[in-house]
């Protein structure tokens, strides 16, 4: 049992040293589907995902439309077509006000997966942004 | 050490309180069991007519307390005889003589701590009277003459929905703690003393657990959408047994359990259960006949459609309580065709509790939901495909959204049924238990509608414009049985006519044809009716049964843009659709669906 996200905190800690502007690790974002956020997102290897490779994601959550912060988030990945989710749990890590450092993720199995981003806001109001993810 | 173990087995099933003993027909909504007061029969309550019937057999008496009563759920028998009743739709508890005599009542509407919300069910002893205050989450402690002594609530014990309460030989306190799909036993200060079960199927586990009884050690519970009943050892909470199984053929009884909502313990221990859907009781114990499995695969459309609906375009919408999970219908084909099904139990963001509304947006491509499970409304985005291309795709909603419930005060969190309505372009929610209309906002900034509405608002539709060429809605009123007409909606919305529903015994769903008219479903008479505007009645249709045309226990009602009436057949498990004028087009499922034959006549000049 790691007692701090590896890869993911070697970004974190890039962000506090560099300025954020070079960080490794694959890029890619996704808006809420109501456009309220834009959720951006940084993967640690291997590139692309891999079926029951271990994987962990730096994530930034931008408010498009206030300048408060989120009050929560939480990711998931799903196999809609199977009916089920991942056999690991992720458990987010507020890193900053805007920030999350995820561990341990696993897509166990080949196949169509969406990964799913849920920022709750002030109001209670949950907003998810998603991303399908083919593994072979 | 084979013969010991079938002697084990052998002596199990012997002593099996699940065994079928007999079922009694032609009892209504039953939606309640109480042991008499020498434990050695039931009283049976009817929820669509307030009788309460002292017993089984032919000589039993029949008792009517419809006349204090609306929507009554949960009932009880003291020792001294005395039947107790929980008045859902007025939020109270009212008991009686043995004579049908009201005594007194206690409780009401609000959010004080003796105040109620749809109080769903209520035991005695000689020391207390405990109530499970549904709406407001948690328990309610009397003394016997009605002065409240407690409440058991709060988050530690996070109870949800609970429809089912009970009080054991040593004075425990068991809940069917429903919408968490658990059972609980707390102490009379509120101590969880055993926290059983979770959402499943396997021996132990629960899906909306919704009564409960406890004598002798054991403690009975009505394991509602596992269509059977689940015994449990009162010290331990060690699962005993369970029984019953879904039926194959419609109606069929005999130990085969359909939707149970209330279970009894008896002296003798035998176990007899409610179930509202087929309107009987069936009782069980160890002196019955072993139920005999069944041997056919279902016949029909068996597609467990929960009771809300929704249509907008080529949409259909419903969902299936089961499954926790909602279907998404292409209706402009020759049979309506599943698009997707998406949803899955739980309480995270993208599952589902329990939905008591759905609406559908065919032109913005979304679907809403109100989850009183977890009191929240989510909103989807729909990906569909072309009309021409139609194709199943279990991706092709995507929540977009997922926003708390409008409430009405602190401690006021509880919304347990109410209705959707997209009018003039805003997403109305009509909070059928706080009788309030709400303008829903993206932000979760909803605002209340100043509109008089009447204790118990069940539905509410767009039903064209008023003189004045402003949006007007149409309320379903279950407690006066009335449909009121409200011009003006934009601004404050007034009160423009009232259409008495007098003659029907439980209207529940509300739908607007195209040329105006209105069409309702009444669950308890089976039957759908349709009125012009101005209050005549037009036509009926329907009667119990099973067949095509027949209906058992319809929920609800759209109808479509090709003006076609679509009623959610409940208790047949399948949707049906007609005309306005009531000819059959259509019985339809998740799997199958069957059509009239054409006729000949225009066969041949397609053919031609």
């Amino acid at each position: 049992m790691r007692l701090f996200p590896t890869y993911a905190a070697a970004i974190a800690a890039l962000m506090l040293t560099a300025g954020c502007s070079q960080r490794p690790g694959l890029k890619d974002s996704a808006l809420t589907e109501d456009g309220r956020y834009r959720v951006t997102w940084w993967k640690t290897p291997p590139n692309p995902i891999k079926a029951n490779s271990y994987f962990e994601l730096f994530v930034e959550v931008e408010d498009l439309k206030t300048d408060k912060d989120p009050s929560d988030f939480r990711f998931n990945a799903t196999m809609p077509s199977h009916r089920h989710g991942m056999n690991t749990v992720a458990s987010p890590w507020r890193f900053k006000r805007d920030a999350w450092i995820l561990r341990d993720l696993n897509l166990h199995m080949p196949g169509e997966w969406v990964m799913t981003f849920d920022v709750t806001d002030h109001n209670g109001v949950l907003h998810r942004a998603s991303e399908t993810v083919i593994l072979e | 050490m084979l013969a010991p173990t079938l002697l084990l087995l052998c002596v199990t099933q012997a002593d099996s309180l699940g065994r079928w003993v007999s079922t009694h027909n032609e009892l209504g909504g039953v939606h309640a069991v109480a042991a008499m007061a020498d434990a050695g029969d039931v009283a049976v309550l009817n929820a669509d007519t307030g009788i309460v019937r002292l017993g089984l057999g032919p000589e039993a008496e029949s008792i009517d307390l419809s006349y204090s009563l609306h929507r009554p759920k949960g009932l009880a028998i003291a020792r001294d005889g005395r039947i107790y009743v929980t008045d859902t739709g007025q939020h109270r508890v009212m008991y009686f003589g043995s004579d049908g005599r009201m005594l007194g009542g206690f409780g009401g509407p609000g959010t004080g701590p003796y105040r109620m919300r749809q109080p769903h069910a209520i035991d005695v002893s000689d020391t207390i009277t405990v109530v499970a205050d549904t709406g407001h989450d948690r328990i309610q402690l009397f003394e016997p003459g009605g002065k409240h002594i407690r409440n058991l609530e709060g988050a530690s014990l996070g109870l949800r929905g609970p429809e089912g309460v009970a009080i054991d030989d040593d004075g425990r306190i068991w809940v069917a703690d429903t919408h968490n799909h658990r059972v609980v036993c707390l102490d009379q200060h509120g101590s969880v003393l055993q926290n059983i079960g979770s959402w499943g199927t396997f021996p132990g586990q629960f899906m909306e657990p919704s009564g409960i009884d406890a004598r002798d050690g054991r403690i009975v519970v009505a394991d509602r959408l596992n269509h059977r009943v689940q015994v449990l050892d009162a010290d331990t909470g060690e699962f005993l047994e369970s029984w019953g199984q879904h039926a194959v053929f419609p109606r069929q009884g005999a130990g085969k359990v359909h939707y149970p909502a209330d279970a009894a313990l008896l002296s003798g221990g035998d176990v007899v259960i409610a179930e509202p859907f087929e309107e009987r009781v069936q009782r069980f114990g160890r002196g019955g006949s072993e139920i005999t499995p069944p041997t056919l695969a279902p016949r029909g459309v068996q597609s467990h459609f929960g009771p809300v609906a929704a249509t907008d375009g080529r949409f259909f919408c419903t969902w299936e309580p089961e499954l926790r999970a909602i279907h998404l219908f292409d209706l402009d084909r020759t049979t309506p065709l599943r698009l997707s099904t998406f949803g899955e139990p739980g309480g995270a963001a993208g599952q589902l509790g329990v939905l008591t509304a759905i609406e559908v947006d065919a032109d913005r491509n979304r679907i809403w939901a109100v989850d009183a499970g977890n009191r929240r409304i989510h909103e989807w985005t729909i990906n569909p495909p072309p009309p021409d291309q139609p194709r199943f795709d279990p991706t092709m909603a995507a929540l977009s959204r997922s926003a708390p419930l409008p409430h009405a005060g602190p401690g006021d969190l509880a919304r347990i049924d109410g209705d959707l309505a997209r009018i003039d372009g805003d997403l109305i929610y009509l909070d059928r238990a706080g009788a309030t209309a709400w303008k829903l906002s993206d932000a979760a900034q909803h605002a209340p509608i100043e509109i008089q509405l009447s204790r118990d608002p069940i539905a509410v539709v767009l039903a064209g414009t008023d003189q004045a060429g402003q949006r007007r809605a149409a309320i379903l009123d279950a407690e006066d049985k009335a449909i009121r007409l409200h011009g003006q909606w934009r601004d404050a919305a007034s009160t423009e006519a009232t259409i008495s529903l007098s003659a029907l015994i439980d209207p529940v769903d509300l739908a607007v044809s195209q040329d105006g008219s209105f069409i309702v479903v009444d669950r308890a008479g089976h039957r759908v009716h349709r009125f012009a505007i101005d209050g005549a009645a037009l036509n009926a249709w329907g009667e119990r049964g099973s067949d095509h045309g027949q209906f058992w226990r319809p929920a609800a009602v759209v109808v479509d843009h090709h003006n076609r009436v679509i009623v959610l057949d409940h208790g047949n498990h399948r949707a049906q659709m007609f005309e306005p004028d009531g000819t059959w087009l259509m019985t339809f499922g998740t799997g199958r669906a069957w059509t009239r034959k054409p006729d000949p006549a225009t066969a041949n000049k397609e053919a031609n």
